[in-house]
């Protein structure tokens, strides 16, 4: 029962990293269609705190001509420990001191706001947090007025017809950004167009919080390890870490404006997934950065989310288990090592 | 071991003007004779690799080929598998005249035509892919097929694969399955039905007569871009038709070619098309889609038709992938690395295998 569990919850975080995808993708695809909102300014934009230390928000908005900025943090999944999920509230301070470094020509704004959005699943235990936190003077600066958290849906749509369609709602707070809260003030929220749901959704590919691992095995496997063209008796190629992520970059459309430790960080998801690849014995590791992959990769009569859930997971329990088996079988001095022929010889 | 026919030999065809004649003798007569069959394929490689290739592949050690180049774009190919305790020979021609295509034409019989020739060319994807046709194409292609003879009038059957989409009070009189639609006004019932069924068009039988009535052409097309002749002359049968799928093929290659997701100027871009159903796709439909798409591609599916299907899908053997999603009655596929033409081609077929054929068309460029 146990298992099932991990099993489908491994198997819901694919779905809901790629849908949170797709909600990044309904952010560009809002302020790119009504501008009157606001100006889209960058994805995983960086912009400085007084002190000149870089923060980077998921997504960031100018309004009321570039006076006023908007940012939104997005979280694919929250800690379900109210230890950790604390954490990842507090970390939010951080967005709400002074910024610069909007655009070119824009350096510093009147004020800014921050939005949280995170699936409708995660909400109920976020929002209960936040309301007692901001009560306290420690944490004011989630006091509604400048900080909304938003949540997001795929439901049935309300017409009545079976079409289900993506919508944003407020959850939390308030925002000062009038013509954004006069739309969240309609009875269904925000919904977002139905080219997002169609094809849209492809124009990214991550959001700025680490995915989990199948996914990134996922991408890897679907779209960059499987592109290489093969001769007729070619079973396998080599291929250099630094080609897969060379491919990688366009999956990533912010690449060129990340700092080092940025592209470093999501340099380490697709280094952590290939080696996990290769411990489930998907491809092998020849030498330093050299991987060898199969042709066919990974062929499964099942979505390869679910195959992969079943592998990840069963490699953690041998994991487990070899862990048990060392601390318990520790071989004692007078233990005789020798090889298996020495063994059937005395057998026989 | 069986040998269970007996091959044409085609040793009297030298070159494109014997063959001509050889076959405008044989379907210009009214006598029972097999059908001229004629497959429009797409491929750049030479026709003369066809052996290396079957060394190098252990999964293609049941046929053995033999290439005879008869003059520069027109060879003679011996083409023998094994199924089984059974040994199937057969010959037949291959014209590469029009760059970028291939036409094998044969007058052997269905299950060879089936089972060995496209069956091995089909194993050589994506070295060599198919061209398909769906109902609106098809039907499309055929009056333009008739305007090219100048012809009166065309006469029409429709073999169709139907499965009802929905259950609604008055649609019991049909049942599912393959039919033969042979009535004067079968486009007019078939658009009917396809508010009800799911419709796949598998063959389009057709003749085409001039204004004295007398038949110019009896043929019959299939959505996987075979065409058997029945009866016509070969010269006005290969101009007016085999050149028509050819030209066809350039066509559709063009609208699937050069899709894929790509950054320009810091800024993706994507090529996506939409094939669109006059009802909404419903539930069992998509849970057949995904089972069927699961066995063919690398396919991560994000939502499983609920009604909402969204799936990233990888060409196994091509390296193509793709966004698919399912909504209402739209379903939108959207490539992503590589987009090869053959691999666009052949997920719209797979799609259109389950949910039957749609209307395909451009979404504008994002």
């Amino acid at each position: 029962m146990v298992e099932a569990d991990e099993e489908s919850k491994c198997v819901r975080d694919f779905q809901k990293y790629s849908d949170s995808v797709a909600i990044l993708t309904s952010l560009y695809n809002l302020f790119s269609k009504k501008p009157e909102l606001g100006r889209y300014v960058g994805i995983e934009k960086k912009l400085f705190r007084k002190d000149g230390r870089p923060i980077v928000p998921d997504f960031v908005v100018l309004y009321d001509e570039n006076t006023k900025g908007l940012l939104f943090e997005l979280k694919w999944s929250l800690p379900d420990n109210p230890t950790w999920l604390l954490e990842e509230i507090k970390d939010l301070e951080k967005y709400f001191e002074d910024l610069s470094g909007w655009t070119n020509d824009v350096k510093n704004v009147e004020f800014h706001d921050l939005v949280l959005i995170c699936h409708i699943s995660d909400i109920k235990k976020v929002v209960k947090l936040v309301e007692v936190l901001c009560t306290s003077e420690e944490f004011s600066f989630l006091r509604s007025g400048h900080f909304a958290i938003w949540g997001w849906s795929i439901v049935a749509s309300k017409k009545g017809q079976r079409e289900e369609e993506l919508r944003i709602e407020k959850c939390y707070g308030k925002i000062r950004n009038i013509k954004i809260e006069q739309l969240l003030n309609e009875p269904a929220g925000i919904i977002i167009s139905e080219n997002v749901l169609q094809y849209l959704r492809w124009i990214f590919f991550f959001i700025k919080q680490k995915p989990p691992l199948t996914y990134i095995i996922a991408v890897l496997m679907q779209h960059i390890l499987n592109a290489a063209p093969l001769d007729d008796d070619q079973k396998t190629y080599k291929i250099n870490l630094d080609v897969i992520l060379e491919r990688s970059k366009i999956f990533f459309p912010s690449w060129d404006n990340y700092d080092n430790k940025t592209k470093q960080f999501k340099r380490n998801w697709i280094i952590e997934a290939l080696d996990n690849m290769v411990r489930l014995d998907i491809i092998k590791k020849e030498r330093d950065n050299i991987y060898e992959i199969p042709k066919p990769i990974y062929k499964k009569r099942i979505p390869l989310q679910e195959a992969l859930c079943k592998d990840i997971l069963k490699m953690g329990k041998i994991k487990q288990r070899k862990r048990y088996v060392k601390k318990t079988t520790r071989l004692s001095s007078d233990v005789k090592v020798g090889v298996l022929d020495d063994f059937f010889k005395k057998e026989r | 071991m069986s040998v269970p026919f007996a091959p044409e030999t085609f040793a009297q065809i030298t070159d494109r003007f014997s063959m001509s004649q050889f076959f405008t003798k044989i379907y210009t007569t009214r006598s029972k004779r097999p059908s001229l069959k004629a497959i429009v394929l797409q491929s750049k490689i030479s026709p003369e690799l066809l052996n290396d290739i079957i060394i190098k592949r252990p999964d293609l050690d049941d046929f053995k080929i033999d290439v005879v180049k008869l003059s520069s774009d027109l060879y003679r190919i011996s083409l023998t598998r094994k199924i089984g305790e059974g040994i199937f020979n057969g010959i037949f021609l291959l014209d590469i005249s029009n760059y970028g295509s291939w036409v094998v034409l044969t007058n052997a019989s269905n299950y060879y035509v089936n089972h060995v020739i496209e069956s091995f060319y089909d194993k050589l994807y994506p070295k060599i892919s198919r061209i398909y046709f769906n109902l609106e194409q098809m039907e499309k292609f055929v009056n333009i097929i008739k305007d090219e003879y100048g012809g009166k009038s065309t006469f029409r059957g429709f073999t169709i694969i139907r499965n009802k989409r929905v259950w609604k009070l008055g649609n019991e009189k049909y049942s599912s399955g393959t039919f033969n639609l042979w009535e004067e006004n079968a486009e007019e019932e078939i658009k009917k039905q396809s508010l009800d069924y799911n419709i796949k068009i598998i063959r389009l039988n057709f003749s085409i007569k001039d204004k004295y009535d007398f038949i110019l052409l009896r043929a019959n097309i299939s959505r996987k871009g075979k065409c058997s002749l029945l009866y016509g002359d070969f010269n006005n049968y290969y101009y007016n038709v085999i050149l028509k799928i050819i030209d066809y093929g350039i066509t559709w290659r063009e609208f699937y070619s050069e899709r894929e997701r790509s950054l320009i100027n810091n800024e993706i871009l994507l090529n996506p098309f939409s094939i669109t159903y006059p009802e909404k796709i419903n539930m069992i439909d998509l849970k057949k889609l995904s089972k069927h798409i699961n066995n063919i591609y690398s396919c991560s599916i994000i939502h499983n038709g609920n009604p909402y299907f969204v799936a990233n899908i990888g060409d196994y053997q091509e390296g193509s992938s793709f966004g698919v999603t399912v909504l209402g009655n739209t379903v939108t596929i959207t490539p992503i690395t590589k987009g090869t033409v053959e691999a666009t081609w052949k997920l719209t077929e797979v799609v259109q295998q389950v949910l039957g054929d749609g209307l395909i068309s451009n979404i504008n460029k994002i």
